[in-house]
């Protein structure tokens, strides 16, 4: 037996194993906080520290203190730091290839805090800083700098379409009057149509003896005929020239018409007087706020979603890189890869301290089907201000990840907050008290939420470069309370945004109060001198539409004159009272010559 | 790290069974080729201990087979990989996954199951390799390369006192 067994290696093997405990046991507290360190290094690319580790084994508690990690962005400052935390590991579940943390406990959280030296940066970013955001608020911003023309200096403005159709409506009067006036010389007169008139009486009136007599009354009718065809031929042209005048004439009154419509809207357009009835004050003033705040949400989804979303990425690269992965198979109570049944953070802020606790935070949460659930409280908002916020979210085997969360807020207390920086004024809320709710719900990166604020006691200063701009600041500056509803909808790094609220119908309702006399009164005189110059134009028009009138109904009366003449029976009628005659004479000769013969 | 080599060296040459050193090598390719830390590698390290196997061959070996693991990863993971979502295998796992000393031993991992599987496969024609090449080496190869000034020249070095003083002789005889 003993050629086979060494009974001293059993000493040795327990003295090795006595041996390997004893290392971890001492240089445990070591081992881990060098393992934070650089594997927080790793994940960041910048420094990270950790002031100490402290490791208890019943139950195994791990216990860090004054925890930096270096902001890769700005290294004199922290990305986050605390200053102590504590987790409660099932060794168990972390000996079989699972973190399962039943408690986590961090306190005094820090987010962007001055380092006391700059840490390292192991890796540059290239992720440029999103420009043009800022501009293209300010340019979607109106100017609000408009100031008011002078009425007749505007009217006399030749550009006006008034101006232009009017003159244009008098020049084609005058060019169609002329036309009209040549072919009018051109038609028959009253006393061309009398003679006519005499002239076919006179052929009435001539005696037919012979055959001969109505060859020569049929060869002047035709004559005369033919004379009235052609001045019908003349008729039909001034006809066609009446209806050509007519025609034009009608459609340069409809462009004159509607002219001062769209002379007034040009005005509107050009001194930006439509902005004041339905400029959107609210987003105005707050849509830069609100989409600064979706923006911290925006870096907030940034930061948390690879960290939830990443266990595929992770398997496939810890294959590729030789790490390999655990597979878990089938068990009567799963529990994720990574599980913190319970954590704890205070989250201290500039606007204040946040008490946030999560319940079950996990990226596989299809493997207990619970939901992660965050809750976020503060009664120091900005002072004394109140906030609680919940939200849940989860995600499926497909790595999409669905979230749905609301939040209330209370009496907080705003100070010096700048709302308006432009060219135009400026515009700084001095004080007020927000409140509000939200709700909102996110489906992998698509974000639609609805947030309602309230703003109380408000007191504001602003300073204005236009005369416009100082009334908008002193209308704002007369609102006590203002409500607003905030919607943003679609992708969370760009969602749209729509900011409402009474504010916009007070602020018009105030503006236009303020601005309404010198406004409504500058309309009115435009829109008077306007209507002054289309009446003069259309004066004009209505007197050479009469005069219109009065060639046409002469023309149609020619036209009916000719006619008639045209249409005359002379002809037939001579030569009935011709061919009765004959028959007469006839029977006269036949009757004698039977009278004869029997008589 | 010459003391070991010397040690080698005195197993080869000595009257040490060449199963034993082949035991060693073959025990320290297993433990080299798998993470440091895990159940079954205690358990080696047991058997290492408790038999009388040559413990300088198991530790080069096992050093020089933990270097040749970072290059046969790749092939470690892919084993363990293609055992562990095999279709037909998953029942039985299913049934080991149920006992916590599978858990523990991190049999489940791609990494550790495929280093068990391929060390245990490989040790056994390494441990008959090895066996055939120590015979050689002492009937033919030693004699070889006794005749080169070199291995003179050698046995004039620090390297050979080393080894002369563990051994307890004064020659390669």
């Amino acid at each position: 037996m003993s050629r086979f067994i060494r009974w001293q290696g059993l000493a040795s093997f327990f003295v090795v194993i006595a041996f390997i405990i004893t290392f971890i046991y001492f240089f445990a507290d070591s081992l881990v906080k060098k393992g934070i360190e650089s594997s927080g290094e790793w994940y960041l690319g910048a420094e990270v520290n950790v002031r100490d580790v402290e490791i208890t084994y019943a139950p195994l508690t791990i216990n860090i203190e004054g925890f930096q990690a270096t902001d890769p962005e700005k290294p004199t400052h922290n990305l986050v730091s605390f200053s102590k935390a504590s987790a409660g590991v099932d060794v168990w579940q972390y000996l079989f290839g699972k973190i399962y943390i039943s408690e986590l406990n961090i306190i005094a959280l820090r987010i962007d805090q001055p380092r006391a030296t700059a840490g390292e940066v192991y890796t540059s970013s290239d992720d440029g800083i999103e420009e043009g955001t800022v501009a293209a608020d300010e340019s979607a911003l109106p100017k609000l700098d408009m100031s008011l023309p002078k009425v007749d200096d505007l009217l006399n403005n030749s550009d006006l379409l008034t101006i232009k159709h009017g003159k244009a409506l008098a020049q084609s009067y005058q060019t169609e009057k002329k036309k009209l006036n040549d072919i009018y010389e051109k038609l028959p007169n009253k006393d061309s149509l009398a003679s006519y008139n005499e002239k076919i009486k006179a052929l009435g009136n001539t005696k037919i003896k012979t055959l001969a007599d109505i060859e020569k009354l049929n060869k002047e009718f035709k004559a005369l005929k033919k004379q009235f065809k052609a001045d019908q031929a003349i008729v039909k042209r001034a006809k066609q020239q009446v209806t050509a005048s007519k025609e034009l004439l009608s459609k340069r009154t409809k462009a004159l018409k509607d002219a001062p419509n769209a002379d007034w809207k040009n005005i509107e357009s050009k001194y930006q007087l439509e902005k004041v009835d339905g400029a959107d004050f609210a987003h105005l003033l707050f849509g830069e706020q609100a989409r600064e705040y979706f923006g911290y949400a925006d870096t907030v989804y940034q930061t948390i979603a690879p960290l939830v979303k990443s266990s595929k990425v992770d398997k496939e690269a810890k294959a590729s890189i030789g790490g390999g992965r655990f597979i878990h198979f089938y068990d009567e109570a799963p529990i994720p890869d990574v599980l913190i049944e319970q954590a704890n953070f205070s989250l201290i802020l500039p606007q204040g301290e946040f008490a946030i606790s999560g319940k079950e935070l996990t990226h596989q949460h299809w493997v207990r089907g619970n939901k992660s659930i965050v809750e976020v409280k503060s009664n120091n908002v900005q002072g004394s201000g109140e906030l609680t916020l919940a939200l849940n979210f989860s995600l499926d085997q497909n790595h999409v990840l669905k979230s749905d969360g609301k939040w209330q807020l209370a009496e907080v207390a705003l100070k010096d907050v700048s709302l308006q920086e432009s060219s135009a004024f400026n515009l700084k809320l001095n004080s007020g008290l927000l409140s509000g709710n939200g709700t909102f719900s996110l489906l992998d990166d698509q974000l639609d939420s609805e947030n309602k604020l309230n703003l109380d006691n408000t007191k504001y200063t602003g300073t204005g470069t236009s005369h416009l701009s100082k009334l908008f600041i002193d209308t704002v500056q007369s609102l006590k309370t203002l409500a607003l509803t905030i919607k943003a909808k679609g992708k969370i790094t760009d969602p749209s945004l729509s900011v409402s609220s009474p504010l916009d119908n007070q602020l018009k309702k105030s503006m236009m109060k303020q601005v309404s006399n010198k406004l409504t009164g500058f309309k009115t005189d435009v829109k008077k001198g306007l209507n002054s110059k289309l009446t003069e134009a259309l004066g004009l028009s209505s007197e050479g539409e009469q005069s219109f009138v009065d060639v046409e109904s002469l023309i149609n009366d020619t036209d009916k004159a000719l006619d008639n003449l045209i249409n005359s029976d002379v002809m037939k009628a001579k030569k009935k009272e011709f061919e009765d005659k004959q028959k007469k004479k006839l029977e006269d000769e036949v009757k004698k010559k039977l009278g004869k013969l029997f008589g | 790290m010459l003391s070991l080599f010397a040690k080698l060296f005195h197993a080869l040459n000595s009257e040490s069974s060449t199963r034993q050193i082949s035991l060693a090598i073959a025990l320290g390719f297993i433990v080299g080729l798998s993470p440091l830390l895990t159940l079954h590698n205690i358990a080696f390290l047991f058997v290492v201990l408790f038999l009388r196997v040559n413990i300088g061959g198991f530790i080069l070996a096992w050093g020089f087979f933990k270097g040749l693991s970072y290059l046969l990863s790749s092939l470690i993971i892919m084993v363990g990989e293609s055992l562990l979502t095999a279709e037909p295998l998953q029942p039985l796992f299913d049934t080991l996954y149920q006992f916590s000393l599978f858990k523990l031993a991190h049999l489940h991992h791609t990494y550790t199951l495929g280093a068990l599987v391929l060390g245990c496969l490989l040790a056994i024609p390494l441990y008959f390799l090895c066996n055939f090449l120590i015979e050689k080496y002492r009937i033919h190869i030693k004699a070889f390369f006794d005749k080169f000034r070199i291995v003179k020249a050698l046995k004039a070095s620090k390297f050979y006192s080393v080894y002369s003083q563990i051994s307890g002789q004064g020659a390669l005889s």
